[in-house]
This record gives C-alpha cells, sequence and structure tokens, in this order.
C-alpha cells in the first residue's frame, strides 16, 4: 500500500466516531474542484513521492492509537486503485479498529469483493453530479454503469454507509441536483458538502462558486424525501 | 484549435512562445529574477518550496521511523 499521507485525528470524516485518515496517492477521475490535487496528478505525486509513509511506520502509529481512536478512513487519491487494499484493510482490523472506505464508485467490482468480505464498517461514494455529466466533469475514464452499479450495490447491501456530493454553484443547476436527488433515492445517509473554491485541481474552479447558508437549506430540501438522513457539511 | 502532425502544432506552438517574467523577493522586494545578480540568481534557483504533504509526512515518520 502507497500511503501519501496521514492526518493523525478526524472527528469529521468518520460519522459519530473518532478516526484518522489514510490518503492513497493516484485517482481515476480528474475532478475540476479537487481539492488533493497533490494525491491525483502524477506530476505533483512525483514531487511528493520520497515522503510516502511505510506501512510499517503507520501501524507503528496505529498500535500507539488502539483504545483511543475508533477507526481509521481510508481515502485518496482512488483508495480501490491499490492491489494490496485488502490485506491493508485485514491488518487494520485485526488491531481492532473500525474501517472506512472512500471510494469514486468506477470500481465496483473491487468496491464489492471488499464490502463483502465483511471487514469494511461503513463505505463512502462520491455522487459527482447526474450521469450523463459525469464524463465532462471528471474525465474520460469514467464509466457510468459502473458509477450506476456501485450506488445500487451499496444501497442494497446494508452496509452502513453514505453518499455525498461536493455542491458547486456553476455546476449543480436546480436540474442537476434534482436527477441526483433520483440516484441517491434510497441510501441511508446522505451529505451536501459546499464547494469552497480555494485550493482545486483546475485552476478555473477556483473562479467558480459555493453556495450560501440558506441555498444549502433549499437543496437539502431536494433530498429529505428520499434519504433517510440528509445532512451539510460547509 | 490547431490541426496538423503534432510536430507541426509543436513547431506553432513554439513560434508563439513569448518571454515569461519571474518575479520574486530575495532582498526584502519583489524584483524581475532576470535582474538579479549571479548570487542572487543562485539563491533563488536552490529554493526548496513549502510542500505542505512532504513537510507532514516528514514529521510523521521522526515521529514513527524505526527506533
Amino acid at each position: 500500500m502507497l500511503i501519501s499521507g496521514i492526518q493523525q485525528f478526524t472527528l469529521l470524516d468518520y460519522p459519530d466516531k473518532t478516526a484518522c485518515i489514510v490518503f492513497t496517492p493516484g485517482c481515476n477521475f480528474r475532478c475540476g474542484f479537487c481539492h488533493n490535487p497533490e494525491f491525483v496528478l502524477p506530476e505533483e505525486i512525483e514531487q511528493i513521492k520520497d515522503s510516502f509513509i511505510p506501512e510499517a511506520a503507520f501501524f507503528r502509529f496505529l498500535e500507539e492509537r488502539q483504545g483511543l481512536l475508533d477507526g481509521v478512513v481510508i481515502t485518496g487519491g482512488e483508495p480501490t486503485l491499490m492491489g494490496d487494499l485488502l490485506p491493508f484493510i485485514e491488518k487494520i482490523k485485526e488491531m481492532g479498529f473500525l474501517v472506512k472506505l472512500d471510494s469514486n464508485g468506477n470500481t465496483p467490482q473491487i468496491l464489492k469483493k471488499i464490502v463483502e468480505t465483511g471487514l469494511v464498517d461503513y463505505v463512502a461514494m462520491d455522487i459527482k453530479t447526474i450521469l450523463p455529466k459525469y464524463k465532462e466533469l471528471v474525465g474520460s475514464r469514467v464509466r457510468e454503469a459502473h458509477i450506476q452499479e456501485a450506488i445500487s450495490f451499496i444501497k442494497d447491501h446494508g452496509i452502513d454507509h453514505e453518499f455525498r456530493s461536493t455542491i458547486i454553484k456553476e455546476v449543480h443547476t436546480p436540474d442537476v441536483l434534482q436527477g441526483m436527488a433520483v440516484l441517491v433515492e434510497g441510501a441511508r445517509r446522505y451529505f451536501l458538502q459546499n464547494f469552497r473554491p480555494e485550493k482545486t485541481l483546475d485552476p478555473a474552479f477556483e473562479h467558480y462558486h459555493g453556495f450560501s447558508e440558506s441555498e444549502l437549506y433549499d437543496i437539502r430540501e431536494l433530498f429529505v424525501p428520499v434519504v433517510a438522513e440528509v445532512g451539510i457539511r460547509s | 484549435m490547431q490541426t496538423g502532425t503534432r510536430q507541426e502544432d509543436l513547431q506553432v506552438v513554439q513560434s508563439q512562445r513569448t518571454r515569461c517574467e519571474v518575479w520574486t523577493r530575495v532582498m526584502g522586494y519583489f524584483r524581475p529574477v532576470s535582474h538579479f545578480n549571479v548570487g542572487k540568481k543562485s539563491e533563488h534557483y536552490s529554493r526548496k518550496h513549502f510542500v505542505e504533504c512532504a513537510t507532514a509526512n516528514q514529521s510523521f515518520m521522526a515521529q514513527y521511523a524505526d527506533v
């Protein structure tokens, strides 16, 4: 497992749990609004690859956190691209931690394989936009059928899960948001994350806008009828 | 939008390139690097830029690397 970064503590990333975050390098998407471009663009990964953290050091850290942290969040980049993700998760579970896995849903075969082992306690998948607009937003590697497959799998499997979307005024028009509500219908949790035009993968996105608080609450109303729990992270 | 072979496109791009002036400060105020003296230029090129992630990883390793 390549570990491109570790955040030692978070109260936000794993709902109702204390956790640390493991970041993996490499992604099959190129979302212009991405706030972690250093873990996505090969030329940026190249710059930090000498500072990658060996698994051994991470597990030494985790030993110190036994009994203190509830879980480990694995995110990226896109962690399902890591060939040895499963043995890595096994080791974390053996140490008694909960595992939350973040994914963009483009690799449902791998996601299924991992979730069906029962080793993952929580799955979070991004809903970037409606399926026909994915390619335009995240690049040509997306397979819309895969995204749909991953969404259905997560909803039907019964694993604790959330879907979430970073929403941008210029991208997520009312029509698009309505379409997204259809996509996540029946989910357990859905989080709206307001876009912040700070560090973005595509500099053009730095000129785009997030929503105001009242707009966010209006958008939330679109999802309340179809999802059990709708939250706003802004 | 250019059409043609990649080589031809590159030549067109090449012909359209213009000089890019880099401004930075080594002496307390901003000046073009091309106006620096040899010593200041050398300092500028040997600068290491802060990379948040790399720095954070190094401090993690300082704590959790093999003892």
